[in-house]
């Protein structure tokens, strides 16, 4: 840094010779450094925003289910719309995966509408992927539209896609402590469902450790046990979807649930 | 990988500067933000060349978080999420401590 100004150092520094003194060559500052405040998941949120005013305005339910792989998400969709469609509305889906058509034929088999989205290399469902994807679903006016999302606890947390609601699924084989080692996924959803109840009595497994965990990291949680296999909790799931169908659209920060994110103060 | 979707966003809004050389990019990350700073400047590190930006550093402005508690209405740092308030309450809103922000491009 210069003693006589306090400039830094690595601006040109022009000497005359001969003489006992310094000057600089300023360059006006704003042009060496430039100063912004761009979110870098602005255009994420801009379209994610564009989805759920969209769907709120053909009357439309969205359900953002992420979840472990394995944790039985087709499986819940499956059982849903062969146990309860007649309770609710006509039922959509946009399955997210990073190849095959698998799970987009399980639930048609079971008689739903679904699109695939294969991501390829990619970790998680976006907003453009679903903006994409509801396009060619053309889910009817009023629809519930389920997004099952890649299976993954970590990246699907960052990205809004648009929905309404969020979900997270475990299940009882998955252990205690998926909660506690995904904190972002699970303090970012309304309903925690924990699946495979069934197989409760053959692995380790506490229950009330995770409702603990769930409890300290996001206190207005529900948290659902059931089965898919035996329908154990469906009754409870047929109330939750049908209270999510009815209640209007919340707002764009409503996933981030008790901990989320004063919009109206600014960043430190 | 959720770290190379930043980068990409990143490039994007870097894409109008590219016409003089810049010699640090300045983003500010929240530590609730769900992103691994060391991995976003590996992931940036593998574009960097492909993106015209060889010479340039990746610089991360750590942000720690601040919560507001709802039952004893003090404000606390938190560093990671599912910790109490120094009450004892888990009851907290998120003040600060998402923020993914790109907040300087510096010249060369």
């Amino acid at each position: 840094m210069c003693t006589h100004c306090g400039c830094s150092s690595d601006k040109a520094v022009l000497t005359e010779f001969a003489s006992d003194h310094h000057s600089h060559h300023h360059l006006p500052a704003e042009s060496q450094t430039l100063h912004l405040q761009q979110a870098l998941l602005a255009e994420n949120e801009n379209l994610a925003e564009q989805n759920r005013h969209g769907l709120h305005q053909q009357g439309m339910t969205c359900i953002n289910l992420m979840g472990t792989p394995g944790a039985g998400k087709t499986a819940l969709l499956e059982a849903t719309l062969q146990m309860l469609a007649n309770d609710l509305p006509p039922i959509a889906i946009l399955e997210g995966d990073q190849q095959t058509l698998n799970d987009a034929n399980r639930v048609k088999a079971a008689g739903g509408h679904v699109v695939q989205i294969n991501t390829g290399t990619g970790c998680h469902l976006d907003a453009e992927l679903i903006k994409t994807g509801l396009e060619k679903l053309a889910p009817e006016p009023g629809s519930l539209i389920f997004i099952e999302n890649v299976g993954n606890l970590v990246c699907p947390a960052l990205f809004d896609l648009g929905e309404s609601h969020r979900i997270a699924m475990m299940a009882v084989t998955d252990g205690n402590d998926k909660p506690n080692k995904y904190p972002h996924l699970f303090s970012s959803c309304e309903l925690i469902i924990i699946n495979k109840a069934d197989l409760m009595g053959y692995v380790d497994f506490d229950l009330n450790t995770v409702q603990q965990a769930i409890a300290q990291l996001n206190p207005q949680a529900e948290v659902l046990l059931l089965s898919t296999k035996t329908q154990l909790g469906f009754d409870q799931w047929r109330e939750w979807l049908t209270t999510a169908t009815n209640t209007g659209y919340l707002n764009s920060n409503h996933f981030l649930g008790t901990h989320q994110e004063s919009p109206t103060l600014p960043h430190d | 990988m959720h770290e190379l979707s930043i980068i990409n966003a990143l490039l994007k809004y870097i894409q109008p500067y590219l016409n003089r050389k810049i010699k640090c990019i300045k983003i500010e990350v929240g530590s609730m933000s769900c992103i691994d700073p060391e991995r976003l400047i590996g992931c940036f590190d593998w574009v960097k060349a492909t993106a015209g930006l060889s010479d340039t550093q990746l610089i991360i402005d750590h942000h720690p978080a601040k919560a507001s508690c709802q039952q004893c209405h003090q404000d606390f740092s938190l560093t990671q999420l599912g910790q109490p308030c120094p009450c004892g309450s888990y009851d907290y809103t998120l003040l600060s401590g998402q923020q993914l922000t790109l907040t300087e491009i510096e010249f060369a």
